[in-house]
């Protein structure tokens, strides 16, 4: 009965696949020698990387054509899904947290255990992609949780960069007063309010419970007390500071808000620090960590995960080139390439920025402790989906203890799918 | 001698034989059209359907029965916002129905007056249902900006900015404005072609009979545009019903779950894009018959009611 199970779904989307496609697959032919390795990524943004890039590894591997694919974030889980139920598709992009973490997920992929390019990279860089000391992504870069301020407006009012969070407050206070809107949100598209969880919660939750999401998982501890209520409530105390309408501005927005002087703090993630270079602003850009205590210490650490990865399906016909061209990637020189367009903090060293920001970015990266975003530890499978009721309470329709309650019910609601 | 007597029926009262199974030219030509049917709705809904009791999280290696445990996790722990999607869908199908109806049979009566440049007001009119979804979103999310919209500098003079599409209490009614203005042209066309299939003698013996244009529009207009009516009112409902694009792309849902509807959120749980949870087909599947459930009853209920009084009319 479970074999069965198993295959009548496979049966009915390879069929509609096969389908669509107009037998594409079977009119293969399983001879030739020539490959085509087929790749899919969701960074569109990337497209100047692969003009050149797959020019130069064809060159030096004429028999492998490279099949490239990228679509927006938006459609991406549903080519994923798609392709690999057909096996069509040998290279993806996918992250830690959803990819490799989900047990259901990670049985799809190729350890790459003793792959020689793996030397391109730190050993705790790839830790972030692997399970089990399984490496299963080759990191495409860093990203962190940070605070981008302008330097100018500060200078101008005064200010010291904030190191707790009371002074944080005092800090967005002075600026608010002087006319500036103290911190910009992109409220419309839910999301961006994750950005400040996860910059919120290293110091708050397990800086005092380093175990909180194994009890969590033991019903020992819940969202809807302690520490992660202290978090919610430090976005309700950041409301105020927001921009006008913070709930209806696009997140495509906030950069435009930033360089243009009307804001004077973005909290965000660091691969803005390319969009703001490219944006040309016409004031300094600093960094720092998110003060989230009251104690110097605890707040000098940043949350941060690996971007996005590279992974190859494991039922793929051409693993062997699929190993090439993750070599070809992780090449220096290639690399770079990558970084120059792609503007993430590289993950190996001696990689050049050539941007102001990024520049200063990278530097805080090296230079300030980092510990895994939550979204990395915590219960997988679980649902946060949790941005929308933080946006009420922004909006005053929630309390924080509501939304911390929600947060524990979802969590529990989704107990089903928790994985180990 | 014996007579036999067969009781034979009169050959002109004789059933003709059928043949057991014979394909007619109807058979043929509504072959493909059948098989197209089956193929790509028919089986993936049995496939949906499938997967809505199953945990199929998008790999094929791993996919149990669980029965019905996604329509309990709908109706119990879930059930506070499936309920709040719900009520926006109806809330959003209405709307779109009720004015894109209203304004397209206005605007229909206005073009097929004998004006000047009538031609020309007519494609521009129609001229949205032209755009794909993603044109029309972004371009009403760059005007309903709340930052640097063209509507919120024009409210600024009045002092009564807003957040547009920021704001839970307006934003579903403005989504049901947009998806008006891209989808008026569409009713617009059905309800001209409607108004060209009036008879020209009617008004006119009408206008002898001393009817004013107010009750030639009631009397004549309105009851003989009855099947346009009922076609366009069953297109909206169900094209409403079943839409998300236009609000992903414009709210994405919000502010908070504002304009999250039903099909919207069918789409959130298939793409794990609400931000903090993963794509879950099953559950999205189970969602999905939810939605299909919902749409039936409300299609067969208006339908029925509008075939009951085109009845009652004739």
């Amino acid at each position: 009965m479970k074999n069965l199970l198993k295959k009548i779904p496979f049966v009915l989307l390879t069929l509609s696949l096969l389908l669509v496609s107009g037998g594409t697959a079977l009119a293969q032919d399983e001879e030739q020698e020539d490959v085509t390795l087929r790749i899919i990524e969701k960074n569109p943004e990337w497209a100047a990387f692969w003009d050149e890039v797959i020019p130069m590894f064809e060159e030096e591997y004429p028999y492998i054509t490279i099949q490239h694919e990228a679509v927006t974030t938006g459609n991406y889980n549903q080519l994923l899904t798609a392709r690999m139920t057909s096996n069509d598709v040998d290279l993806v992009i996918g992250e830690f947290k959803g990819q490799v973490a989900n047990e259901v997920q990670r049985t799809q992929w190729l350890p790459l255990t003793d792959q020689p390019y793996l030397d391109s990279f730190s050993e705790d860089v790839l830790a972030l992609g692997a399970y089990d000391d399984a490496p299963y992504l080759i990191p495409t870069g860093l990203v962190g949780n940070l605070v981008f301020y302008n330097v100018d407006i500060f200078e101008e009012l005064e200010l010291d960069v904030p190191t707790t969070w009371s002074e944080f407050l005092e800090v967005s206070q002075t600026i608010q007063d002087a006319g500036y809107d103290p911190v910009i949100l992109g409220g419309a598209d839910n999301w961006p309010v994750n950005m400040i969880l996860n910059a919120l919660e290293g110091p708050l939750v397990r800086a005092e419970n380093p175990n909180f999401y194994v009890d969590l998982r033991a019903g020992d501890a819940t969202f809807a007390e302690g520490p992660w209520v202290n978090v919610v409530e430090r976005v309700d105390e950041l409301s105020p500071y927001f921009q006008d309408f913070a709930s209806g501005t696009p997140y495509d927005t906030v950069i435009t808000l930033f360089v243009t002087e009307t804001g004077a703090m973005m909290i965000d993630g660091s691969w803005q620090a390319g969009a703001i270079d490219n944006a040309e602003p016409e004031f300094e850009v600093g960094v720092f960590a998110l003060p989230v205590t009251d104690d110097e210490e605890v707040n000098n650490v940043l949350t941060t995960k690996m971007a996005t990865g590279w992974l190859i399906n494991a039922d793929s016909p051409n693993i062997e080139e699929a190993h090439l061209f993750l070599e070809f990637f992780s090449r220096p020189d290639v690399y770079q390439m990558f970084i120059d367009v792609s503007g993430l903090i590289p993950a190996q060293s001696d990689i050049e920025l050539s941007g102001t920001t990024a520049r200063t970015t990278a530097e805080f990266f090296a230079a300030t402790p980092q510990i895994p975003v939550w979204e990395d530890i915590r219960i997988h499978g679980g649902d946060y989906s949790n941005a929308p009721n933080f946006i009420s309470m922004i909006l005053g329709d929630m309390t924080p203890q509501e939304v911390a309650n929600a947060m524990q019910d979802k969590l529990i609601a989704s107990q089903d799918n928790w994985q180990e | 001698m014996e007579t036999s007597v067969t009781h034979q029926l009169p050959i002109d009262q004789a059933k003709p034989k059928r043949p057991r199974f014979s394909i007619s030219p109807a058979h043929l030509a509504i072959l493909p059209a059948t098989v197209l049917f089956t193929l790509f709705v028919l089986i993936p809904a049995i496939g949906n359907l499938f997967f809505s009791f199953t945990d199929y999280l998008g790999n094929v290696d791993h996919i149990n029965w669980i029965g019905f445990d996604h329509y309990v996790r709908a109706f119990t722990s879930d059930w506070g916002e499936i309920q709040d999607a719900i009520v926006k869908s109806i809330i959003f199908a209405i709307g779109v129905t009720s004015i894109q109806n209203g304004s397209a049979l206005f605007l229909a009566v206005l073009v097929n007056m004998k004006i000047r440049f009538r031609n020309f007001y007519r494609m521009i009119i129609f001229m949205p249902t032209i755009l794909g979804v993603i044109v029309i979103g972004l371009s009403w999310r760059l005007i309903l900006n709340p930052i640097f919209g063209p509507v919120n500098e024009f409210l600024g003079n009045f002092d009564a900015k807003s957040g547009l599409l920021g704001e839970p209490d307006i934003a579903l009614y403005l989504v049901i404005l947009i998806q008006v203005w891209a989808s008026v042209g569409y009713a617009m066309v059905i309800y001209i072609a409607g108004l060209q299939s009036i008879p020209e003698e009617m008004y006119e013996a009408a206008s002898i009979d001393g009817a004013s244009p107010m009750q030639q529009f009631t009397y004549i207009t309105l009851p003989l545009l009855r099947p346009a009516v009922t076609i366009n009112i069953l297109l909206s409902l169900i094209g409403s019903l079943k839409l998300f694009q236009v609000i992903l792309i414009t709210t994405s849902g919000g502010p908070a779950q504002a304009t999250t509807t039903l099909s919207l959120k069918v789409f959130q749980e298939l793409t794990g894009s609400t931000g903090g949870s993963m794509p879950n087909h099953g559950y999205s599947a189970a969602l999905s018959v939810l939605h299909f459930g919902l749409m039936f009853v409300v299609i067969v209920a208006v339908q029925w009611y509008l075939s009951r009084s085109e009845r009652y009319l004739e």
